[in-house]
């Protein structure tokens, strides 16, 4: 089990789950277009980007695995400026 | 002054094997051999030799991710990128033809080094005089016994095999190189995993510039310390430059890290007489142009890194004051557009709306809103692709706009026609767009 840390609550989830999974696990919903679990996560439309403590860059949340540690925010003003200038994008 | 990989290309013949051997050629594989592979990384390390082709990324410090042999046993590979495509390089093809047993050496010693019995060059499709030159040196070296079986009488056996890229640029990328090496379209990867770990058909690979694989035939022979010597203190060796714009000899120069943006113009003949110097791109145009006040910096990745730019590939481009710098950031942002693969939406997108954008300028279509729109969709771009392609979009359009924002306030205003200094307007002409789509933009 992979022990992380998402939006500064405390989240327990097998360990190697996507994070988007993880997210949806905790009942955090993550914007997404290109990803279905039948479908694979080509981790493309880039909605998906989230925040995670340590990585310079937004990271998509459909490509990156659960690792114990991480901390995690969907919620960010970063996060929430690059989902409405990704969707404005596909618009 | 030292030259490394030019060293003797004033000899005509150069590429051949019999030439390339009386000035010193295959004595670096020689001595390679006769060394461990643990040896060779530590001269490289000593060397500071970074890489070449534009991430200047430390050559022993990429060969350290490999995973150690006995952990994971099996095929390993060297991969030497001559997919040479952005705008401002052409040192890649000089050398390759010029001294093809030079790349040849370097590329054994590599695979040597890190345990891959099979090295690759991948030249891109348009090279294909650079390709023919290769090959007929792989054939010399093959059949005076440097490429093969038990090679120089060693245990060490390796084969070199050339392949020829299908005319993109992002296949320069490595995860896209290998994408295409396996027949794929060049789709770059996502790391993790690198190729070190994950490369060529799921492989260890070491995906290295050309330039960068020959240098180390002349670190192994003269030593690591030589090499780092001759460069800055986390620079070491040469820098191979394509220098080219508004010079009066433009063509490639070697000169060691660490030697002044001045002194490289003046070796290229200074700007164009009857002309001041505006800007100079140093690494290739995906690099942020630096200006007069830059031309005592000493050139090398980190000093340049300090100033906002890249040394990239040292692609030189000089420009002059008849340069006009939304037409030079609107051919970028046009060549970026054409090359983006599409896989993933910011690129795509915003490469081919701020392209329109640039296009509306150039043709007196112009709005208030223009600059700062192309910034906030830079913004929007930039650290949010899959690959440096897409980073390189918003990069180049907000340096631009921020070195030159007069030349861009002048045209966000409806009716401005391009600069009398410009010579190739934009595409829109007033009034009309291409079929319908002025509006939108």
């Amino acid at each position: 089990m992979a022990k992380i840390t998402l939006n500064g609550r405390p989240l327990e989830t097998p360990d190697r789950t996507l994070l988007i999974d993880a997210a949806k696990q905790a009942g955090v919903v993550v914007p997404h277009y290109c990803y279905h679990p039948a479908l694979g996560n080509p981790g493309n439309c880039r909605m998906c980007l989230v925040e995670v403590q340590g990585s310079p860059k937004l990271q998509p949340a459909c490509r990156l695995k659960a690792v114990d540690g991480m901390v995690v925010s969907t919620e960010s003003p970063a996060v929430v400026r690059a989902q409405a200038g990704e969707l404005e994008l596909h618009l | 002054m030292t030259k490394i990989i030019t060293k003797h290309f004033d000899e005509p013949k150069l590429h051949e094997l019999a030439v390339y051997r009386r000035l010193g050629g295959y004595e670096g594989l020689k001595k390679a051999l006769a060394m461990t592979p643990a040896d060779i990384a530590a001269e490289v390390k000593k060397s500071n030799l970074r890489g070449l082709g534009g991430a200047g990324f430390p050559a022993a410090m990429k060969w350290g991710t490999l995973p150690p042999l006995d952990k994971v046993p099996g095929p390993r590979y060297v991969v030497g990128n001559c997919d040479e495509s952005e705008p401002g390089c052409f040192r890649d093809r000089v050398h390759v033809e010029r001294a093809p047993h030079q790349l040849i050496e370097g590329l054994l010693i590599a695979c040597y080094a890190v345990g891959a019995k099979e090295g690759f060059v991948f030249i891109r499709g348009e090279y294909g005089r650079q390709h023919r030159v290769l090959a007929a040196a792989v054939k010399e070296a093959e059949a005076a016994g440097l490429i093969g079986d038990k090679i120089l009488g060693t245990p060490f056996s390796c084969r070199i095999m050339l392949m020829r890229g299908g005319g993109t640029y992002i296949s320069g990328l490595d995860t896209a190189l290998l994408e295409s090496m396996e027949g794929k379209k060049s789709w770059p990867r996502q790391p993790p995993p690198f190729p070190t770990n994950f490369g060529l058909m799921g492989f260890p690979t070491v995906v290295h510039n050309v330039a960068t694989l020959a240098m180390l035939p002349h670190i192994v022979v003269n030593g690591g310390e030589w090499f780092a010597k001759l460069g800055t203190a986390k620079s070491g060796g040469t820098m191979l430059y394509s220098v080219s714009g508004h010079v009066e000899k433009p063509g490639v120069y070697e000169f060691p890290m660490g030697t002044t943006l001045r002194a490289l113009i003046e070796a290229a003949g200074g700007v164009r007489k009857g002309h001041a110097l505006k800007a100079v791109i140093p690494g290739g145009t995906s690099t942020p142009p630096l200006g007069p006040e830059h031309l005592d910096l000493a050139l090398d990745f980190d000093t340049v890194r300090a100033q906002g730019s890249f040394l990239g590939a040292g692609g030189v481009i000089v420009l002059d004051d008849t340069a006009d710098m939304v037409e030079a950031c609107r051919d970028i942002i046009s060549f970026l557009t054409h090359e983006s693969c599409g896989q993933c939406t910011p690129c795509r997108e915003g490469s081919v709306w701020t392209k329109r954008i640039l296009e509306r300028l150039l043709s007196g279509l112009g709005r208030p809103e223009d600059p700062a729109n192309l910034e906030r969709i830079a913004d929007n771009v930039t650290g949010k692709t899959i690959c440096a392609l897409g980073d390189t979009v918003g990069i180049v359009l907000k340096a631009y706009i921020k070195k030159f924002p007069e030349e861009f306030k002048r045209r966000a205003v409806a009716g401005a026609r391009s600069s009398p200094e410009g010579e190739r307007p934009g595409r829109l002409q007033e009034g009309r767009g291409p079929a319908g789509t002025e509006a939108r933009v």
